[in-house]
């Protein structure tokens, strides 16, 4: 307690004068503790940050030891300029039909879930980012297969033919 | 009624116990934060739905910063001395111990070999007005890959997290993987802000 109690009984009343009342009025110093504890606690909590932990295949310097990978199970998506996602599947005959799509809800999201309800557990996704495409892209896509619970993922680099097809798109696009 | 006296209620109520209570808990959270270093570069991070807490604990970290600048950050004083000593000797880097000693205390640094060097000559007040380029991670100059080579013969079981800038672009960070491949790294953590769980799934 703050406060001293200095009345010392009903005996010995001359000594009255001498007490002097030690009442601090704490009220400002709480207010000031209060504030900077607010400060703290949002200052703590508000910087962590999430991650997540990714992996990418090893380069593989000999074709021959490339894991086969069934075509028709795998999905490619290019990720393209002002967040544009481009994804084709193989056919047997290796043509593609190629799509153009978006990170929107009725987009890439759309796309594969279907794929994920049609293959299951099958499905692979190959992940090939333009350089052009924003780092942001890349995120948004592993989340996004993370979200859908689709864990077999490759990051690839975008290949010659790749960028091909991504014109002839735009080019088709724009007439 | 002249018991009026009855109402009248002391208001002063004693808030020493409060007062105890709020300094404690100021104490436990001035004690448990971490200073915020100044970055410098900006690093808007995207946001993932992983739940995983980030910590600085054994990891080094390479950011990429909006104007696809690429920054290294060593947290632990203790491997960035660790580290520049073998930085040093291996490349063969003439280093005053001056220069060790402000590299010892530099958490985060973005630029090439020559203008460290240069960098780490200056005052505090000069070094704090320098802009940083970025750490070149390309073909024909590749630092970060002497960096990480550092690190994973400083430390072994290091960890690497890599920390972009929202709108960064791929490129860089297409790099930054080719420098991590080339180290045989091939697990990495990426830093995320979080992000609520899509519910309609």
């Amino acid at each position: 307690m703050a406060e001293i109690n200095t009345s010392e009984g009903g005996k010995g009343g001359k000594k009255r004068s001498k007490k002097v009342s030690t009442k601090v009025d704490m009220t400002p110093m709480v207010d000031l503790a209060f504030l900077l504890i607010t400060f703290f606690m949002l200052a703590t909590t508000l910087t962590k940050q999430q991650k997540f932990d990714f992996g990418v295949p090893p380069d593989v310097k000999d074709p021959s030891q490339q894991p086969e990978l069934k075509a028709s199970n795998a999905i490619t998506l290019i990720l393209g300029k002002d967040d544009k996602v481009y994804w084709y599947v193989m056919n047997q005959d290796g043509s593609t039909d190629f799509h153009t799509t978006d990170f929107s809800e009725e987009g890439i999201h759309k796309t594969l879930l279907d794929k994920k309800k049609a293959l299951g557990n099958n499905l692979n996704v190959v992940i090939k980012p333009m350089k052009e495409s924003k780092y942001k892209n890349l995120v948004d896509i592993v989340d996004e297969l993370a979200i859908l619970g689709i864990g077999k993922q490759a990051l690839v680099d975008i290949t010659p033919n790749d960028i091909k097809l991504v014109q002839a798109e735009n080019a088709s696009l724009k007439n | 009624m002249s018991k009026v006296k009855a109402k009248k209620q002391s208001i002063s109520l004693d808030m020493t116990a409060m007062c105890d209570m709020a300094f404690l808990l100021l104490t436990f959270f001035i004690l448990t934060a971490k200073m915020k270093v100044p970055e410098p570069a900006q690093f808007d991070v995207p946001s993932s739905i992983s739940p995983e807490i980030y910590d600085e604990h054994n990891v080094i970290r390479i950011s990429i910063s909006n104007y696809n600048r690429i920054f290294l950050t060593i947290p632990d004083q203790k491997l960035r001395r660790e580290m520049i000593d073998v930085y040093a000797k291996n490349f063969n880097v003439p280093m005053t111990e001056r220069q060790k000693m402000t590299f010892e205390l530099t958490e985060t640094f973005g630029m090439q070999r020559s203008d460290l060097l240069i960098y780490l000559n200056q005052t505090d007040d000069v070094r704090k007005k320098i802009i940083q380029m970025g750490i070149p991670a390309d073909s024909t100059n590749n630092e970060l890959e002497e960096w990480l080579a550092t690190a994973v013969a400083s430390r072994p079981g290091l960890n690497i997290a890599i920390k972009g800038d929202k709108n960064s672009n791929y490129e860089k960070f297409g790099e930054v993987v080719a420098a991590l491949k080339s180290r045989r790294i091939y697990k990495f953590s990426l830093v995320t802000n979080l992000e609520a769980k899509p519910s309609n799934i």
